[in-house]
């Protein structure tokens, strides 16, 4: 039995048929990825017990929650989840701090207020209590929302789309803290989102959903480098790979490879990703084009045509994927099991802080 | 071209038409009798027995409109069911009803002769041509206004409000009464005083219902036909009373609905 979150449910929607089984460790973050109308809402919907599917069973840590042939649906104030809405669903009448506040219910009036307080110093939201939503920035909002969604110490965190209402320039720094506070709760996370890079950014594995049913299930990297469908390639794009970022642009992945990217990031954990379009692939022994070029000898493991293109997945220490032209399959002899050498441009490497 | 200029000027011809038709009457209420002469009229005891007799019966009418609606509106607002659309039908009968027809199906019903009638009558209350029965007569005619205004303001509340209340550890009630209510207020004040002015104004259902005894079911509007024919002034008096506590209303109904449903100061999220 399942320490985590285990959820099996099979729920009719408006046009598609939602038919999921997902199991998430104490501790783990699972982003669900998929384009709008796949179901992946419903799903945190349905574990919040804000819908309830036509058949299936929810359980926290072998505790049913919602069980369809026992008869057993809590209310969603009976579960204790933590959500946080797309759009973060902030109370507009109540202040930052009457928002944090409002789960709390142990303790008089001023210990509550004191507990929304610290939530909100924890949050770097000190000076924003009496702020009504509306008078806050989408990155306060977040936290406001996430502050108020914590209060309760949840044992589920659900997270839909949380940083779809931000705009791009506060979207890396929420994207980090949200990761951080995330990785600290220790308990089992899903988060919802359309973005793959912004899945591999938050969640430790990614499930693809596609018309209600996931499609397939993996690490961020596993999936960028094997996608097992078109669809899956096509929504993945670029590959993920991880290492430590050293001073200069270099990243020492693990695994042992040096790979170089123009972009700028402190030195720590770093996420570097490429697209397979742009890894071209070489001859075992190919010299190295200049210090601008990443080299990284690589092992064929699988080949895939994927529309006028041939994917070619490797083993580099990690998986990677390129994309290339038949031509060049015939010109290198690929097949499984073929040494090559990967390069890419340092222009193409980009880097986002872990 | 000339009818270019033809037809705005048509527009306005019009507005015009329907302002001086519209507000005339109301004016003359007050300038066919003197400031003087209305407080005068007012000082008649039968005046200020309507008065009390209105404020009276209709905040109990309205006291009961909102603790009976708004939790009827908000089951309407927010629950798919069978039977909901013909419920919300239901709801709004009484808005197209003639109102003389209202107070003969309360007859009809809670009557002495009506089909609870002998059931009513056994507990010993008392409502034909008794105050009592004014309230009903009011609260039947006027709740649709009340209510249909809830249910719109409910709907307009985003569910996914409700729904964080919910996860946040909220049951249904703390939800209705912490988040629904707050964020439907506007809503739900203007609802309160259209039905209120509609109460203030009713006569035909109280009429048939309730009939119109001095101090007992002789409400403002009863006393201004009963004086029709009398004193004339007193009637007016009590008429400019009614058109200034209207005005009042509508004009809060305006400030509510344009001050805090306005799109341009609160985003609606």
């Amino acid at each position: 039995m399942s320490a985590g979150l285990a959820l099996s449910v099979r729920h009719a929607l408006a046009s598609i048929e939602l038919d999921v089984e997902i199991d998430v460790e104490p501790g783990a973050r699972l982003a669900l990825v998929g384009p709008s109308g796949a179901g992946k809402s419903s799903v945190l919907r349905i574990v919040a017990g804000l819908l309830c599917p036509d058949a299936g069973t929810v359980r926290l840590a072998g505790r049913a929650w919602l069980d369809t042939v026992a008869g057993v649906d809590c209310a969603p104030e009976q579960r204790s989840c933590g959500y946080l809405f797309q759009d973060y669903a902030l109370f507009p009448r109540m202040s930052a701090l009457g928002n944090v506040a409002y789960p709390i219910r142990t303790g008089s009036r001023r210990q509550r207020r004191s507990r929304a307080g610290t939530l909100l110093d924890q949050f770097g939201l000190a000076g924003l209590a009496r702020r009504r939503p509306a008078e806050l920035s989408g990155g306060e909002r977040q936290r406001v929302a996430l502050a108020r969604a914590l209060a309760r110490e949840p044992e589920v965190l659900l997270l839909d789309e949380p940083l779809s209402a931000l705009d791009a320039r506060s979207r890396a720094a929420a994207s980090r803290e949200l990761r951080t506070v995330v990785s600290s709760l220790g308990v089992p996370t899903i988060v919802v989102t359309h973005d793959f890079v912004e899945a591999a950014q938050l969640a430790d594995r990614i499930a693809v959903i596609e018309a209600g049913s996931v499609v397939q299930h993996g690490t961020p990297a596993e999936l960028a480098a094997r996608p097992a469908s078109a669809f899956v390639a096509d929504l993945a794009g670029a590959n993920v790979l991880s290492g430590t970022s050293r001073a200069g642009g270099a990243i020492l992945l693990d695994g042992g490879a040096r790979i170089v990217s123009t972009c700028d990031a402190p030195a720590g954990p770093v996420t570097a990703t490429v697209f397979p379009w742009e890894i071209a692939l070489e001859p075992e022994g190919f010299e190295p084009g200049g210090s601008q070029m990443n080299n990284l000898s690589a092992r064929v493991e699988s080949i895939a045509p994927v529309g006028g293109r041939v994917r070619v997945g490797l083993s580099a220490g990690q998986p990677l994927a390129a994309e290339v032209s038949p031509a060049s399959v015939q010109r290198l002899g690929l097949a499984p099991g073929v040494s090559v050498v990967a390069t890419w441009k340092a222009t193409a490497t980009r880097v986002l802080e872990r | 071209m000339r009818l270019k200029r033809l037809f705005p000027a048509a527009l306005v011809a019009a507005l015009t038409v329907l302002l001086v038709f519209l507000t005339l009457p109301i004016l003359a209420i007050f300038f066919d009798v003197g400031p003087a002469q209305l407080i005068d009229a007012l000082g008649a005891p039968g005046a200020v027995d309507a008065l009390r007799l209105s404020l009276l019966t209709t905040s109990i009418a309205l006291t009961v409109i909102v603790i009976v609606g708004t939790p009827a509106a908000y089951l309407l607002a927010t629950r798919r069911f069978r039977g909901r659309a013909l419920a919300i039908t239901l709801v709004e009968l009484p808005l197209v009803l003639p109102p003389a027809v209202a107070g003969i199906g309360l007859l009809a019903a809670i009557g002495p002769g009506g089909i609870l009638g002998p059931a009513i009558a056994s507990t010993g209350i008392e409502l034909v041509f008794e105050t009592a029965g004014v309230v009903i007569a009011l609260t039947f005619v006027a709740s649709p206004f009340y209510v249909r205004q809830a249910l719109a303001a409910f709907e307009a509340v985003d569910s996914a409000l409700l729904d964080a209340s919910r996860t946040l550890g909220a049951g249904e009630a703390r939800t209705f009464v912490r988040i629904a209510i707050p964020n439907a207020t506007s809503g739900l004040a203007s609802g309160f005083a259209l039905a209120w002015g509609r109460a203030l104004g009713e006569f035909g259902a109280t009429l048939v219902f309730a009939g119109s005894f001095r101090g007992i079911t002789q409400t403002t509007p009863l006393a201004i036909v009963a004086l029709v024919g009398s004193d004339f002034p007193g009637a007016l008096a009590l008429s400019a009373v009614l058109v200034l506590v209207s005005l009042a209303l509508l004009i809060s109904v305006k400030l509510i609905s344009g001050s805090l449903l306005g799109p341009a100061r609160i985003p609606t999220w």
